[in-house]
């Protein structure tokens, strides 16, 4: 037995259905105006200047913020609050020195967003880049990914001063995200070890 | 043997970045924090001026080290010279970076024959030393300009000095004559010369070589002499044997080679006294006619020859300045270092502009400093000397959302995700009913 068609029919009732989705995400998008938050690290290509310290990892399409943080009195690192900035860790040698290690560190948000999301997928060899803005004068470092390693929590606890120590390195450069979700909490860390190839210093155009 | 110690090598400051924004000057002045410089082998000898077996340099303006020069110089360098036929040279340097200090080693040589270089600034010797070397300068026109008559012989002629070394009575003969005694003199002296020859001299050694490295405040420098000598030899037909001196393996800085000479000034000494007192010598000759009692003539020019052999003081002096582990400090954070600075008749600088030969063998300059880095990094830690007591233990960077969504947004989110699927299940009703 057929059954009654509805007002609109059924073919009719779920068109309607997906035009109230669009109108809500529609909506969603006019929340995002109202209450703005950081521009995604969608890939920016650099056309200006950067306007601040900033991380480039091209093959990951990253671009991000780069902002000093500080590690706690019990010896914890977070990232910025913000997942679409990275930080490197006071402690460390600056972005760009010659000696020691610079070690940043970004989000990862398992529903993404996070600057690192993608860390873990990077491949030896690749670029990444920090740019330093000063007064009247831009500096680039470029650096060349020499190891992916996925380490447990402990792992990072009971090696954390031969990965982190500031008495190597020459410079080189340490991503630093966290990994191993596991519907709850992460359980591990990534880390990136990048050569420090050299540094380029060129005046801003006034 | 070690290898050369490797230097932090920066890329250099001065480059730009290719964008559009940022000129496309260099911004940075790529001045010179720290150097090694070293050269294996100089030589300034008459008839040969200033070969040098080149150097080798690494300097460093912060950013990197840029290197010029050879370190193994062949001999040919030396062109057609005779100083150095076989053996080996070498010269190397280096800089490092650590923080905001440039630190330089440099080594230089030459050793035997098939010798090898060995670590800059960290071992005791540049080579791996085999066989020996010898440096041969060739026949030394040591006695060019060499004059001991002062206060005897002026302008040709003889001086009251002389005159008055006779008996009053002859004094005005002896006048008359004066510019042929003088030629006389200058002849027997010249005599004298020629029998004893010119000296080459002759350095010869298993291994000489400088070292020095400097950092910020601090140098070291050192020489080392391996099985090392230095000969003056006058000829197989010289009255004046050969005059060896042994050179100390270890020696200390700027350590004077004392050289026993007595044997040339003697030589010297005695040919004059031979030539001039002989009764049948050309002064004798001279002297004879104008009433000068020959069988005297010894007693009568001692003082005389006396005064000659005084002057030939200056010879023992001067004729050979050795100087081992030669140093010179510029400030706290540059050092000069020769292993081995030879110069001969270095009395003859002052009228001819420069020694008569002149050999400096393990030629180095370090200079250590610090610079300003091209941008001074805002921030940096300077963590440069934790070596792990105080560094993260954990990395919280993980998120199960993003926290800078604000929260309604994530109901609305939520709603429309209930709303969506709600409308996919009305949907999927709907159509079942509809094949009912």
């Amino acid at each position: 037995m057929a059954r009654k068609a509805g007002l609109l029919g059924p073919a009719r009732q779920a068109t309607l259905l997906e035009t109230i989705v669009v109108i809500v995400a529609l909506s969603i998008a006019g929340v995002g105006l109202i209450y703005p938050s950081p521009q995604p690290p969608t890939p920016v290509k650099l056309i200006g200047a950067p306007t601040g310290d900033v991380l480039q990892v091209p093959s990951l399409k990253v671009q991000a913020p780069l902002v000093s943080v500080k590690m706690s009195k019990d010896a914890q690192l977070d990232p910025p609050r913000n997942p679409r900035q990275v930080g490197y860790w006071s402690g460390s040698s600056a972005p760009g020195a010659l000696t020691g290690q610079t070690l940043v560190t970004g989000h990862t948000v398992h529903t993404g967003g996070g600057a690192l999301d993608k860390l873990g997928t990077v491949k030896v060899g690749q670029p990444v880049v920090i740019f330093r803005k000063y007064s009247g004068q831009v500096q680039r470092t470029k650096y060349r990914i020499t190891s992916v390693k996925t380490y447990s929590k402990k792992q990072i606890a009971t090696q954390a001063p031969t990965l982190f120590g500031q008495d190597r390195g020459k410079g080189r450069l340490l991503l630093i995200t966290c990994t191993g979700w596991d519907g709850q909490e992460y359980h591990g860390n990534t880390l990136v070890t990048a050569k420090r190839l050299g540094t380029e210093v060129a005046a801003l155009r006034a | 043997m070690t290898a050369l110690r490797g230097g932090m090598c920066a890329t250099a400051a001065a480059l730009t970045i290719g964008l559009g924004v940022l000129a496309a000057s260099p911004a940075l002045a790529a001045d010179e924090v720290g150097h090694g410089q070293a050269s294996a082998l100089n030589v300034g000898i008459a008839g040969m001026s200033n070969s040098v077996s080149g150097q080798y340099a690494a300097s460093n303006d912060g950013a990197k080290q840029t290197e010029s020069g050879s370190k193994n110089p062949a001999l040919r360098v030396l062109g057609s010279q005779s100083l150095i036929s076989q053996g080996t040279l070498a010269q190397d340097a280096t800089t490092s970076v650590a923080g905001r200090v440039v630190s330089s080693a440099a080594c230089a040589g030459l050793s035997g024959e098939g010798a090898t270089l060995a670590a800059v600034g960290s071992s005791d010797s540049c080579f791996a030393s085999t066989d020996t070397v010898s440096l041969n300068s060739g026949a030394l026109d040591t006695f060019k300009n060499f004059d001991p008559f002062t206060g005897i012989i002026a302008n040709g002629q003889l001086t009251d000095t002389f005159v008055n070394a006779f008996p009053a009575a002859l004094r005005d003969a002896i006048r008359g004559a004066s510019a042929q005694i003088s030629n006389t003199l200058v002849a027997a002296l010249q005599q004298v010369l020629d029998a004893i020859g010119n000296p080459s001299l002759i350095v010869g050694a298993d291994a000489i070589e400088g070292q020095c490295t400097a950092t910020r405040g601090a140098t070291t420098a050192d020489a080392n002499l391996v099985d090392a000598g230095l000969t003056l030899d006058f000829g197989a037909n010289s009255p004046v044997d050969p005059i060896t001196v042994a050179l100390p393996v270890d020696p200390k800085p700027n350590q004077k080679v004392v050289t026993d000479l007595s044997a040339l000034t003697t030589a010297i000494t005695d040919g004059l006294t031979t030539s001039l007192t002989n009764q049948s010598g050309p002064l004798a000759q001279l002297l004879g006619p104008l009433g000068v009692a020959l069988g005297n003539l010894a007693d009568t020019l001692n003082p005389i020859i006396g005064q000659i052999s005084d002057q030939l003081g200056p010879i023992e002096d001067n004729i050979l300045d050795i100087t081992l582990n030669k140093q010179t400090k510029t400030g706290d954070s540059q050092i000069h270092e020769t292993a081995l600075d030879a110069q001969v008749l270095p009395a003859a600088a002052a009228a001819t502009g420069s020694s008569l030969a002149s050999i400096q063998v393990g030629d180095v300059d370090c200079l250590g400093g610090t610079f300003t880095p091209a941008v001074n990094p805002p921030g940096d830690g300077g963590n440069g000397g934790n070596g792990g007591s105080n560094v993260p233990t954990s990395v919280d960077a993980g998120l199960a959302g993003d926290p800078t969504i604000p929260t309604g947004v994530m109901v609305a989110l939520g709603a429309l995700f209930l709303v969506a699927a709600g409308g996919v299940g009305v949907r999927q009703v709907k159509l079942h009913h509809g094949k009912d």
